[in-house]
């Protein structure tokens, strides 16, 4: 194993057996889980196990087939009983066999009014059985066609102002795409890059730095400690997405809803031309901020003069999604520090040309390129300044710094 | 072959001239002592050997040429700037170090327990490094240096924060390296342990080397005429020869005139009824001839 990889697995490990990562890991999907199940505990206590009647003044529902109770669901499905009259009703009603007693009085064809008896606050499954009981019966009558379009609701297809692009609500992936990948850099670079700073503050406090450039070239650590931190990154990524997934799938399989994501070519060309590059880059960065800061806290201080131009195209998400081809959605799609999250932003909503996906990419990858390079001299030269920062002045005149 | 060869090297930072014009060598199972006030130039000089500096002028050849990557696994350093992970246990701690000295897991393994044991830290092994004492680090650290069995060794303030029986086992760690080959040079303000180890010295002041020698060749350099007696009685000042007569720390310093044979003292000593317990030459401590030399060196400035 090279010096390169035993550094990244040092750093790897040193940070993915920590308390802290594993709470962070494993707190997210707990969180999301203790959520969801509290939600279903909530619209299963909101539900009452008795079965509802109904009884039929206008005759409308004279022939309606009284539905079965059909299959499991978060809500489970009530009995419909039907009464021919009042009396019988109200009885069931007073013995508790059922919770409400709906009446479809004789108007109803022409108001749409119906009444509900309970003794106490009915279920929220009462009306929501009643109500799909009405309609179905209601889309007997209709063209099986037409009434399965009704069941399923409009697709909408959103076109963007200019024209150039249009997607469908139903693929929600594309739409949603740029703003997970957006929110995913963030993460993961706030999480990587944190870790990387520390690292490498760490080393120029403890004074391990010394002992170890004896050992390991300064672009060999350099590049072990951004693979290895950026991996700690992207584990927690994966495991996050591993419980989405899951998520994903136990939805459909349980509830019977959920859609599949589309991988589409743009996507592969803004993961490797600009999303990795970027990462590479604020990685460089974060590395740079560390090895020329005094302390951890200065480091944190000024790593927000990179984080903050990270956000700023959420800021203007909404000029972007409006307006996708303004020379400013433009300009921020091709500046580096902006692109990750603007360039994703706008081939969602436009047909960006090729040329500046291009152009982009190529600034990308020799930002990410130059900024490495920089980081690995300023990392040589400032890496025995204990406790000290590293000036302009001494990076840009590199014979007073001696090294 | 010389394992560090060092020809007319110099560095300066910005206008500080940190070191200028030093030239040394440093041979396999030889320790070699690196004296200097602070800020001297001897830090410069190790971080220029192990290439983590470059001289703006002069060569170094470390290991029969040019540092590299593979000959940085043949190298341990202690620097005087102590540093471990704090956070990690002991063991991983220093199986991490050595694995970037190129040791496989196996080597490592054995070779760890070999010396925790021989420090009297394998009973802490899975403590976290931040809960062991000062002396407990610096032992650690020590182990660092020669886990890889490197051949040359460049360690600087071996002894601090270690007791007697640690500095012993230290010393005996040393001179074992030394007696398999391993060249060893030791930069240090202790005078006495430099003086007990180092067959060579070099003494750098503002950046220059004021002596390079054998200790021994270093010391008649700085011999002075004076006798020592150590003796219960008085010494009369009128003995032949005697220009002064001092007592200090239980024993008595004859200043005696050039080319005067002690011999002739020794027998007018004891001619004189003197019950002698202790005579020799008095050799300058290596701690006068630092401090002699350095006020030296500022005169003539």
């Amino acid at each position: 194993m090279n010096k390169t990889l035993r550094v990244f697995w040092f750093e790897y490990v040193r940070r993915v057996r920590t308390k802290g990562f594993i709470f962070a890991v494993i707190s997210m999907p707990l969180l999301l889980v203790l959520g969801i199940g509290l939600a279903l505990v909530s619209a299963r206590m909101q539900t009452n196990p008795l079965p509802i009647g109904f009884i039929d003044q206008s005759g409308f529902f004279a022939d309606a087939e009284i539905p079965s109770n059909g299959t499991a669901s978060i809500v489970p499905l009530v009995d419909i009983m039907r009464f021919e009259d009042m009396d019988a009703g109200r009885a069931s009603l007073e013995n508790r066999h059922i919770q409400a007693l709906f009446i479809i009085p004789a108007e109803y064809p022409e108001d749409n009014q119906i009444e509900a008896i309970a003794l106490d606050k009915p279920g929220e499954n009462a009306y929501s059985r009643m109500r799909n009981f009405m309609r179905s019966h209601i889309l007997t009558s209709t063209d099986e066609g037409i009434a399965q379009r009704i069941r399923r609701g409009n697709d909408i297809t959103v076109i963007a102002f200019d024209g150039s692009r249009s997607a469908n609500m139903r693929d929600w992936f594309v739409v949603l795409f740029p703003f997970l990948v957006g929110l995913l850099f963030i993460i993961v670079i706030n999480i990587s890059g944190g870790y990387l700073m520390q690292s490498v503050v760490d080393e120029k406090e403890n004074r391990t730095m010394e002992m170890i450039v004896t050992s390991v070239s300064p672009e060999a650590l350099m590049a072990g400690k951004i693979l290895g931190n950026l991996s700690v990154g992207l584990t927690q990524l994966l495991i996050w997405l591993f419980f989405a997934a899951a998520g994903v799938f136990s939805m459909q399989f349980f509830f019977g809803f959920g859609y599949a994501p589309v991988i589409m070519p743009v996507h592969l060309v803004l993961l490797f031309g600009i999303i990795i590059p970027g990462f590479v880059l604020v990685a460089a960065l974060m590395t740079l901020v560390g090895v020329t800061a005094a302390s951890l806290r200065e480091a944190q201080q000024v790593s927000i003069l990179f984080t903050l131009p990270m956000v700023a195209p959420y800021w203007f998400a909404g000029a972007v999604l409006q307006n996708p081809n303004h020379p400013l959605a433009v300009l921020m799609s091709m500046f580096p520090l902006t692109a990750v999250i603007t360039m994703p932003l706008r081939t969602a909503i436009t047909d960006v040309p090729n040329w500046q996906i291009a152009v982009t990419a190529g600034m990308m990858v020799s930002a990410a390129i130059i900024a490495l390079r920089l980081a690995a001299r300023i990392f040589r030269m400032s890496m025995l300044n204990y406790g000290k920062r590293t000036t302009l002045k001494s990076i840009f005149m590199p014979e007073r710094s001696g090294r | 072959m010389s394992v560090i060869q060092v020809d007319h090297i110099s560095k300066s930072f910005g206008t500080t001239h940190a070191v200028q014009d030093i030239s040394f060598s440093l041979h396999a199972g030889e320790i070699i002592g690196l004296l200097g006030p602070n800020g001297a130039g001897k830090t410069t000089t190790i971080r220029m050997i192990l290439d983590i500096l470059k001289p703006d002028k002069g060569n170094i050849a470390v290991l029969g040429g040019e540092m590299n990557e593979e000959k940085k696994n043949l190298i341990g350093y202690l620097p005087e700037e102590r540093g471990l992970y704090q956070d990690i246990t002991l063991e991983k701690c220093l199986g991490y170090l050595a694995s970037i000295k190129g040791m496989q897991k196996e080597q490592i393994g054995v070779r760890l327990e070999e010396l925790l044991q021989r420090f009297n830290l394998a009973e802490y092994r899975n403590k976290k490094v931040k809960a062991l004492s000062k002396g407990m680090q610096q032992k650690a650290q020590l182990i660092s240096t020669f886990i890889h069995k490197p051949k040359l060794v460049i360690v600087d303030e071996p002894f601090s924060a270690l007791d007697p029986v640690n500095t012993k086992v230290v010393k005996e760690l040393l001179f074992e390296e030394r007696a398999a080959g391993t060249a060893i040079m030791m930069s240090t303000h202790q005078m006495n342990q430099a003086e007990e180890m180092c067959e060579r010295i070099i003494l750098i002041n503002k950046g220059r080397i004021l002596l390079n020698g054998v200790l021994e060749e270093v010391r008649r350099q700085f011999a002075s005429n004076d006798l020592i007696v150590r003796t219960s009685q008085d010494i009369p000042a009128d003995i032949p020869g005697v220009t002064s007569v001092s007592k200090f720390n239980h024993h008595i310093r004859l200043t005696v005139e050039e080319g005067l044979d002690a011999n002739s003292v020794l027998g007018e000593l004891i001619r004189r009824g003197i019950e002698i317990e202790h005579f020799s030459i008095a050799t300058p401590t290596l701690n006068e001839i630092f401090i002699s030399a350095i006020e030296e060196a500022s005169r003539e400035k």
